[in-house]
């Protein structure tokens, strides 16, 4: 009994969020109880996860990453030209384990290209990824001319669409990496670093911690997610495109946001972002159902991230007066 | 004192002030003679801000009054003041940086043409006027001030003062960014302001200058005048009597402690514009106080020897090894504390649980294998420190520490760093703003320190403090050290003197 007491306490306003939202949802929208619905749900919200959990880390630090969602795109048309059975690999199962390890090291050099350039020339984060974000974007064009990248191989493409039950595999994949910064954010060292330079910089400093070396590692990070994720989103569209995640960031920005992640750092823990992301992945889904115009749902989300912002502002405000 | 009130352009009756149920200023009473320079001086604390604050319209007086060319006076607002002819000149200058000298001068009132557009013009040939008149006309009134060094800004936010024919000028601690040269440029301002029968109160606490410049002297000690008098009937010894006077009145812990040879050395620091060659060292279980009065470069030589500000030259050692580099991680790595004075900022983590912020310091000695913090180790060293720094507090897990009070916030820093068991403590002013009651703490848990064979560095400005809690006590003025006392040779007057620049 205590034990669930504990749990219902650690559940924040999202988690409540997310539950009332999803309830309503079977209720009002009879279609959306259908299992391959939920399945759909859950398969279009691996991306966004991945991508939203990378960037959670440079939100801590009271920064931000425009270039995942660049990355997605180019990592996608790099790694699946790698891929491809017209390739020079004949998609193979190598090529398939060198185009993905080439995906992750592009997203490892750009994260290492944001991270540095922040560090050392102190430029603020909006300026410097914003530029990589474009720089990444005209290489993602110029490689590919705007074609799309085909022949993507089978057994890979079965890997973006195959579920066990309602659980697609590319779930599987994205709440591993979930999992995995929740725990280096709670239970390691540099999480722990990470939380207190986004709080208090200077505080950090003169506790003799890092302060570059963490801000560093957050956008190495946001840089490998943002691969992870072109892996995924290559799997299911089955092509590469320079048009991927061209919208995406504000659902990034959006799901860290109604997790109640401070925009000025320091505070959010990952699961309240997963769940953000599912959240609105799930309003896509749900509108879409109801043939809610495309522009009414962006307008439904933008709502929804204004006022939890506001909320949380809010509450900053209480806590900061107490 | 002079009874005849035409000659006073200012005189302040019996003015009092009280901020909650402290009382700042007590039956003050100065006065001020047109074509004269006031000196006013006092301790850091002394109440000389708040009285200039009322006389400015920031603050409102309790009671007493004003008079002012013989009118009674109320300045009920900044704009008031102003509009009376009373004009500022403070120690952090009001300028923008990224406006031209003529704009500056002209920001409250830019002189338009018949369109309506800003005339240049005429705004840069008033300047240049104005400027003439205080001998200052080698600065261009089109510079941009960010283009100009630090002195002649400082002529420039002096010219401001008198854009509006002010009849008493204050500078507050004008000097405090200035090099010698700009200094001297700044006295001579001050004496054709003088010449030109405007009244002056200058602030400072360097005794030296004020002797040299002003008519008149004026000691505020705890908020009392003790002494107005001409410069010619008074002598510094004096004045620094006056200036510190009082009773030892505060009960500092006493603890048993041995002190050993010499483990801690600065040698030759140098910081380029403030510090040259300064030497010192501390001895094992030492506790070594460095006093001086705002603006002295304590804090400043502190920040250096932390890495926190660059350091020309010059080395610190402990036991014999050299620390180098001096960055803050490296100092930290070599058993170094620096609990800052800005306890706010550079201190806490103010929106994070009090455990967050004890085990901060201390995550390396925390973790384990794959970087995994050892969560039991971190609870139990939480709750050790708690309860031996008696930080008050329901859970150290969830009070965040921007709830905490100022002496248990002031704790917090201490158990931080106290859990790291460093050597050698940099304490910058660890109990200000705190209640007497936590004050006795921290003494304590300084005194247990230095116990352990800590060596400890105490800047502070309560100069009872150090004398209570410390073996020996450094004075710094103007960047330099200016005597170093043990013991036996606390005398507030001999302390006060080194302080106001006077050799030992």
């Amino acid at each position: 009994m205590r034990y669930i007491k504990k749990i219902y306490k650690s559940i924040d306003a999202i988690g409540w969020f997310l539950l009332g939202f999803f309830i309503l949802a079977l209720i009002f929208v009879p279609k959306f109880s259908s299992p391959s619905v939920i399945e759909s749900v859950l398969s279009q919200a691996c991306v966004l996860m991945v991508l939203s959990c990378g960037v959670h880390l440079t939100v801590l630090n009271g920064g931000v990453d425009f270039t995942s969602t660049a990355l997605l795109a180019l990592t996608t048309v790099i790694g699946g030209s790698i891929m491809s059975v017209k390739g020079p690999l004949g998609g193979t199962g190598f090529a398939v384990a060198a185009g993905c390890i080439t995906m992750i090291l592009l997203g490892l050099l750009f994260g290492v290209i944001n991270g540095f350039s922040i560090v050392t020339f102190k430029m603020p984060s909006f300026i410097v990824t914003m530029a990589t974000q474009m720089i990444v974007n005209g290489l993602a064009v110029v490689y590919t001319g705007g074609a799309t990248i085909t022949g993507i191989p089978t057994g890979f493409c079965n890997f973006g669409n195959k579920s066990i039950g309602i659980f697609p595999l590319t779930m599987i994949l994205a709440l591993a990496i979930g999992v995995f910064l929740h725990i280096l954010l709670s239970r390691t060292r540099f999480g722990r670093q990470l939380y207190a330079v986004g709080t208090n910089p200077k505080a950090s400093l003169v506790s003799g911690i890092s302060v570059k070396k963490t801000i560093f590692k957050a956008y190495v990070i946001s840089g490998i997610c943002a691969g992870i994720a072109g892996i995924i989103e290559l799997a299911q569209m089955q092509c590469g495109s320079v048009n991927y995640g061209g919208t995406m960031f504000n659902d990034i920005m959006g799901a860290i946001i109604v997790g109640g992640t401070s925009p000025s750092g320091g505070r959010g823990k990952i699961p309240n972002t997963i769940m953000g992301a599912l959240l609105l992945a799930m309003i896509s889904v749900v509108f879409n159902i109801m043939n809610v115009p495309y522009y009414f749902i962006t307008l439904i989300k933008g709502l929804i991230i204004l006022i939890a912002a506001s909320l949380d502002l809010l509450n900053q405000q209480k806590h900061s007066n107490k | 004192m002079n009874t005849d009130t035409n000659e006073y352009i200012l005189q302040l009756n019996e003015i009092t002030k009280s901020f909650d149920t402290v009382k700042v200023l007590k039956n003050i009473t100065i006065s001020l003679k047109k074509g004269e320079i006031l000196g006013l001086v006092g301790e850091n604390g002394s109440g000389k801000s708040t009285l200039m604050n009322i006389l400015g319209g920031v603050y409102q007086r309790n009671s007493g009054d004003i008079i002012l060319n013989g009118q009674p006076f109320e300045p009920a607002s900044p704009k008031v003041s102003q509009d009376a002819g009373i004009a500022f000149v403070h120690q952090e200058l009001n300028l923008f940086t990224n406006l031209s000298v003529a704009e500056n001068l002209f920001i409250t009132k830019m002189k338009k043409d018949k369109f309506g557009k800003i005339n240049k013009k005429y705004m840069n040939r008033i300047a240049k006027e104005k400027m003439e008149k205080l001998g200052v006309a080698d600065i261009t009134p089109g510079t941009i001030i960010g283009t100009l060094p630090m002195g002649q800004r400082q002529m420039v936010e002096i010219t401001k003062s008198i854009m509006q024919d002010a009849g008493i000028i204050i500078f507050d601690e004008p000097t405090t960014s200035l090099s010698n040269k700009e200094k001297l440029k700044l006295f001579e301002i001050m004496h054709t302001m003088k010449n030109q029968g405007k009244s002056i109160i200058f602030i400072s606490h360097i005794l030296e200058d004020v002797f040299e410049h002003c008519d008149e002297i004026a000691v505020l000690r705890d908020g009392e005048i003790i002494a107005q008098t001409y410069t010619k009937d008074t002598d510094t010894a004096t004045v620094i009597k006056n200036m510190v006077g009082r009773e030892l009145t505060n009960i500092y812990p006493v603890c048993a402690k041995e002190v050993g040879s010499i483990a801690f050395e600065a040698r030759n620091i140098c910081q380029e514009g403030r510090f040259e060659d300064i030497n010192f060292n501390i001895r094992e279980g030492e506790i070594v106080g460095l006093f001086g009065l705002m603006g002295a470069g304590r804090t400043e030589l502190l920040r250096c020897m932390f890495g926190l500000d660059p350091m020309l030259s010059g080395e610190i050692e402990y036991k014999g090894k050299r620390i180098n580099p001096v960055t803050p991680v490296n100092c930290i790595d070599n058993g170094m504390a620096f609990i800052t004075e800005n306890r706010r900022e550079e201190g806490l983590l103010l929106t994070k649980s009090i455990k967050d912020n004890v085990v901060m310091a201390d995550l390396n000695e925390l973790t384990r294998k794959l970087h995994f913090i050892d969560r039991s180790a971190e609870q139990k060293a939480t709750d050790k420190m708690v309860t031996d720094l008696k930080v008050k507090t329901y859970d150290a897990n969830k009070q965040n520490a921007g709830t905490l009070s100022g002496g248990n916030q002031q704790k917090v820093i201490l158990a931080k760093w106290v859990l790291k068991e460093p050597k050698i403590f940099f304490l910058d002013e660890p109990t200000r703003g705190i209640d007497v009651g936590a004050k006795y703490e921290i003494y304590s848990i300084i005194q247990n320190l230095a116990k352990n064979k800590s060596c400890v560095l105490m800047v502070s400005s309560e100069m009872e403090e150090l004398m209570g809690v410390c073996d020996r006590i450094m004075v710094m003025n103007n960047n330099k050290i200016t005597g170093v006392f043990e013991k036996s040779e606390f005398y507030p007057e001999s302390l006060m003197k080194s302080a106001v620049g006077g050799a030992k």
